[in-house]
């Protein structure tokens, strides 16, 4: 329009950089305040918990995170995890590509009803199927390991990955995948070779959530395996209390031994993350 | 033997009910191996339990010595999350699977199984092995239902007051014998500022019931807690609404937890450290507490020192050392177990040990099973306040001098009431008369069902 | 100043080695058939179905089955009607659930959602540690439940958390507030900490969103003037609607079926105050030995998010994604 128009935002520019920094950083303290909480404490003894609540310790030591490690025998347990997690991520890629790619790319017949079975699923409370679930797997000798608790993961995160990942691949037009099907490609490579990768970020979001969500998930590990060899970190922190008496420190020390791992996957995935940003040219 | 597993604190332990298994049983993983032998037959043993050196002096105290003394039998213990040992086993079982012996939260809970006929029948093996000498009567009665005998007592435990006995001498206050003096006494800390009775239940909200516990028997008294739960008494009769409204009067003066908003925040760590420094006067709490003190008390910690009394009666004719009696838990053998035999033998052999029993009450706290036990079985090292209290325990249930706490001899669903609607009597969304009501309806339609656990008589 | 909807991008050299030119006229070619295509697309969903039926619908149906039933989690199951469901009707425990639901519902479409959509905006505006911000707000997302609820019943606590603190420094405001032990604040004390554990996820999704969405329709908006305000009100808004619309689709489902932070940290208490339907779900289950009525208490709450469910659906028809 008028030229004025042009040069307001150029004018307001500075402050309005300012004033964003400043509101993210108060949205970075009131996220990152707690954890911080959580940090402090791992380094207290539980003396100095009780005394020191909330603030710096003023004495620190490491000796919660070498006992949490032992004690909880974390080791161990976050191998089971990351294979819980690995599983889980590469299960629902393969299930919710297909299917998201079939609602969105291939005209499914009944899309709708699919649809709204889809929505379906997550309307059920897992609290419900729990027991049927134990006695159906029980009987298929899918219980106390970890493949049957993967296969668990995956169809019960499939849902809302389907619809996300779906939600990302009908915003990429359809002429590229029409235009290799009339070339001869067949399916497969065009959903693998053409559209996937254009839904890359779509595809590094869902498999962080169902990465998490299989890393963090416990009633269901603690109810389908027996074997305390194969149970996941999530389980460990009832290591470190006795009775009613939770043992703040170590409880600590194992909540952010157990984190440590996830923000690593989340760095990881997140940096290929910026560049299909800066590709995709977000002003 | 242990310290009990969850009462059925299926809600109550959120933050513990919502954590998995611990893996202090790495130890386990890596112990299991090694006591398979060719020919032994193999017992599976699921027990609730969370801390790992607990775990490790169980397995070394109760399982590997038995295994030891006993070549050809192979106990296979396996740990699960106290809080959610109840429910795995439940649906283990449901589904045909589940260990050989296998433990539940008290008689009321054993019933379930029994009915459905998942428990095996006892009686050869309490025959065979003597068990009318070796076990307390009152005990081993709970497990008989339709005179068959099904469950065994795990452990047993009572309700008492503990006291900061230091703070008691600074004040010159006396132990309170009648309920007078105990609400004098509850006048004067709350006017210096102490708390009278620690109490919270923000850790674990089944704590609810211990005051319903301690109201119904040493309020109402236990002729008539008695007639009740047999039926031959409504729960609505006056002198329970009156229970009820004296625990609701004294907890809104503050008496227990300073408050009943702060009762239901408090968290039994910061009760304990403040009971410790003596800015709590008493605690109701069970046996399993005593395991608790060594920590807050005495030289090196807060330089205080505790004692306990017998809670006083509340009321003209209810005796004086009255004890509840509960079960911490009770152990079966699952009915379609093929090791029946090793099981029973197994069983047999934790209730023919007192010096074992003696001997892990003094290293670690666990309670014992209820057998008699003599002054010469204690360990010297054994502190004289826990001995003093199983003694005391011992001559009370030989006396008959005894009252029913709720988690043990009230069926499932009124138990839930015990807690669940007492909150609801103290944030004043019920009336006492009303919780009398809910329990009455809901116990007699159990009475009805038949699960109703045994009552051992008076 | 409307941007339209536009989704169409740059052409991209796919590196395939397919051609990009199209024909006129849309649809399959013609030397495929129809059925064999639609068959291929079933096949597709195959995956899915296969371990949903198993996980899932099996699990549910014969949920359905005990809600007729007074099974007590042991032993045989009575076919009882719809006696479960009049009880339902009477019971006041449930009530009080389903109001407890509702004000979560309201409480999550608002909060959580407006920070979601801000702290993505954002980030899309901040050019430097922009990946530090994510990391840090999604971080309460990634911590356990159970830590996450540990460090706020500290920090709530009134004797030794923030009042304490703040007691200190000689401000008063939260003597006597008890987040937790109220049962006026319990609801929202704990709708709070599930909120600050939850919005770092709606940044990420949102952002994924964003990041689609074509420069051209920017500069577009940019030449008609519009600031960035207007900017994110008529082309990223627009731009991220389907995910925006899943979003509350999500929300409102997940605050129905709410479990784990009432659970962790007030086990539905202080006296009954944060009992969500899914929490007296689980007590009527497994604490009172009522599984059958509580498969029947589950399918009412089902039937409630599927009612969500098909309003989504019916809005999605009426070109809410087009």
């Amino acid at each position: 329009m008028s030229s004025t128009m042009k040069a307001k935002p150029r004018r307001l520019k500075l402050p309005a950089g300012l004033s964003y920094y400043l509101a993210a950083i108060i949205l970075a303290a009131f996220s990152l305040g707690p954890v911080l909480v959580l940090f402090f404490n791992s380094l207290k003894s539980e003396n100095e918990l009780g005394n020191n609540p909330l603030g710096l310790p003023l004495h620190p030591l490491l000796s919660n995170y070498i006992n949490a490690w032992s004690q909880g025998n974390l080791g161990q347990a976050l191998g089971n995890s990351c294979i819980l997690a690995g599983g889980t991520i590469l299960g629902v890629w393969i299930i919710a590509g297909l299917a998201a790619y079939a609602l969105a790319h291939m005209d499914l017949p009944g899309a709708d009803g699919v649809l709204l079975y889809l929505v379906i699923c997550f309307a059920i409370p897992f609290q419900l199927f729990l027991v049927p679930l134990y006695f159906i797997w029980s009987a298929l000798n899918l219980t106390d390991s970890l493949l049957g608790l993967i296969i668990i993961y995956c169809a019960v995160n499939s849902p809302l990955a389907i619809l996300l990942l779906r939600s990302y691949l009908i915003t990429i037009p359809r002429d590229f995948s029409e235009a290799a099907r009339i070339d001869g490609a067949n399916e497969f490579q065009i959903a693998a070779g053409i559209v996937m990768p254009l839904a890359l970020p779509g595809f590094l979001t869902v498999g962080l959530i169902a990465g998490f969500a299989a890393w963090n998930e416990f009633i269901y590990a603690v109810t389908f395996i027996q074997n305390n060899a194969l149970l996941p970190v999530s389980t460990s922190f009832l290591a470190f209390q006795q009775s009613f008496h939770r043992y703040w420190g170590l409880t600590d020390a194992a909540g952010v031994i157990v984190m440590l791992p996830i923000i690593v996957l989340f760095l990881i995935l997140q940096r290929r993350f910026i560049e299909g940003l800066t590709a995709g040219g977000l002003k | 033997m242990h310290l009990p597993i969850s009462r059925r604190r299926f809600l109550l332990d959120g933050s513990k009910a919502a954590l998995g298994a611990s893996l202090g049983g790495a130890l386990l993983a890596a112990c299991g191996g090694q006591g398979s032998q060719s020919n032994a037959a193999t017992i599976n043993f699921w027990y609730g339990l969370d801390d790992g050196n607990q775990r490790a002096y169980m397995k070394s105290h109760d399982v590997d010595a038995f295994n030891k003394a006993n070549p050809n039998i192979n106990v296979e213990i396996s740990f699960k999350p106290e809080a959610d040992v109840d429910r795995l086993i439940q649906i283990a079982l449901a589904s045909g699977k589940g260990p050989d012996i296998v433990p539940t939260p008290g008689p009321a809970y054993a019933l379930q199984y029994i009915n459905a006929n998942l428990f095996l029948d006892l009686d050869t093996y309490a025959r065979q092995y003597n068990w009318k000498n070796k076990i307390l009567g009152w005990a081993l009665d709970a497990g008989r239902v339709h005179n068959k005998l099904y469950s065994l007592p795990g452990s047993y435990q009572t309700l008492i007051i503990y006291y900061n006995k230091t703070l008691f001498e600074q004040k010159g206050w006396k132990i309170p014998t009648n309920r007078s003096e105990l609400e004098g006494l509850a006048q004067e800390a709350m006017g210096q500022g102490i708390m009278p009775f620690m109490a919270g239940n923000a850790d674990s909200r089944g704590a609810s019931e211990w005051y319903t516990t301690m109201f119904f028997n040493h309020y109402a008294g236990p002729d008539a807690v008695y007639q009740a739960l047999t039926g031959k008494l409504a729960w609505t009769d006056p002198v329970f609404v009156d229970a009820i409204t004296l625990l609701r009067s004294y907890f809104l003066k503050g008496w227990f937890g300073g408050g009943v908003q702060k009762y239901f925040t408090n968290t039994f760590s910061t009760l304990d450290a403040a009971f410790a420094k003596g800015k709590a006067a008493m605690d109701v709490e069970g046996s399993w507490a005593f395991a608790n003190w060594p920590s807050y008390f005495g030289p090196g910690n807060s330089g205080m020192d505790y004692d306990w009394f017998p809670i006083p009666p509340l009321r003209d004719g209810v005796p004086q050392n009255l004890y509840t009696l509960g079960i911490g838990y009770t152990l079966s053998i699952k009915a379609t177990s093929k090791v029946a035999s090793a099981s029973a033998r197994y069983l047999d052999w934790l209730y023919s040990t007192p010096q074992r029993a003696a001997q892990e009450l003094a290293d670690i706290n666990f309670p014992p099973p209820p057998i008699p036990l003599n002054p010469a079985d204690f360990p010297a090292r054994l502190d004289p306040r826990i001995k003093r209290h199983y003694l005391a325990l011992d001559q009370a249930s030989a006396q008959g001098n005894f009252g029913y706490t709720t988690w043990t001899f009230w069926p499932p669903r009124s138990d839930v009431i015990a807690y669940s609607s007492l909150d609801k009597v103290l944030s004043g969304d019920m009336t006492p008369a009303q919780f009398c009501a809910e329990m009455n309806q809901t116990f007699q339609q159990e009475l009805a069902q038949g699960v109703v656990p045994p009552i051992p008589k008076r | 100043m409307a941007a339209k909807q536009m989704t169409q991008r740059a052409p991209l050299s796919t590196g395939a080695g397919f051609s990009t030119e199209s024909r006129a006229g849309r649809g399959v070619a013609p030397h495929r058939s129809r059925r064999k295509y639609r068959l291929l697309a079933w096949a597709f969903m195959l995956p899915f179905f296969l371990a949903n039926f198993a996980v899932v619908l099996g699990p549910s149906l014969s949920t359905f089955y005990y809600a007729f039933t007074d099974w007590s989690g042991i032993g045989p199951a009575h076919f009882i009607g719809l006696a479960n469901f009049a009880q339902l009707l009477h019971d006041a425990d449930f009530h009080r659930a389903v109001i407890y639901n509702l004000l979560w519902v309201a409480m999550f479409l608002t909060v959580p959602i407006a920070l979601g959509l801000l702290g993505a905006f954002l980030l899309s505006q901040i050019r430097r540690f922009q990946l530090l911000f994510r990391v840090i707000y999604f971080i309460p997302y990634i911590i356990a439940s159970v830590v996450n609820a540990a460090i706020w019943q500290q920090i709530l606590d009134p004797q030794q958390g923030l009042a304490f603190a703040l007691d200190r420094v000689g401000i008063h405001w939260l003597d006597n507030v008890y987040f937790l032990g109220d049962k006026r604040l319990a609801l929202a004390s704990v709708a709070f900490v599930d909120n600050w554990h939850f919005w770092g996820f709606l940044v990420v999704i949102f952002l994924a969103a964003m990041q689609s969405i074509d420069a051209e329709l920017y500069n577009a908006a940019r030449v008609d003037g519009a600031g960035r305000w207007g900017q994110f009100y008529h082309v990223t808004l627009p731009g991220i609607r389907s995910v925006l619309g899943l979003a509350l689709l999500l929300v409102t489902v997940w605050s129905l079926l709410v479990f784990e932070y009432p659970f962790i940290m007030t086990q539905g208490g202080p006296a009954g105050a944060t009992q969500v339907m899914t929490i007296l779900l689980y007590k009527d289950a497994f604490a009172l030995n009522e599984p059958g009525y509580a498969a029947a208490m589950g399918l009412c709450i089902s039937l409630l998010a599927i009612v969500v469910a098909l309003i989504f659906v019916l809005l999605r028809r009426k070109g809410w994604e087009s």
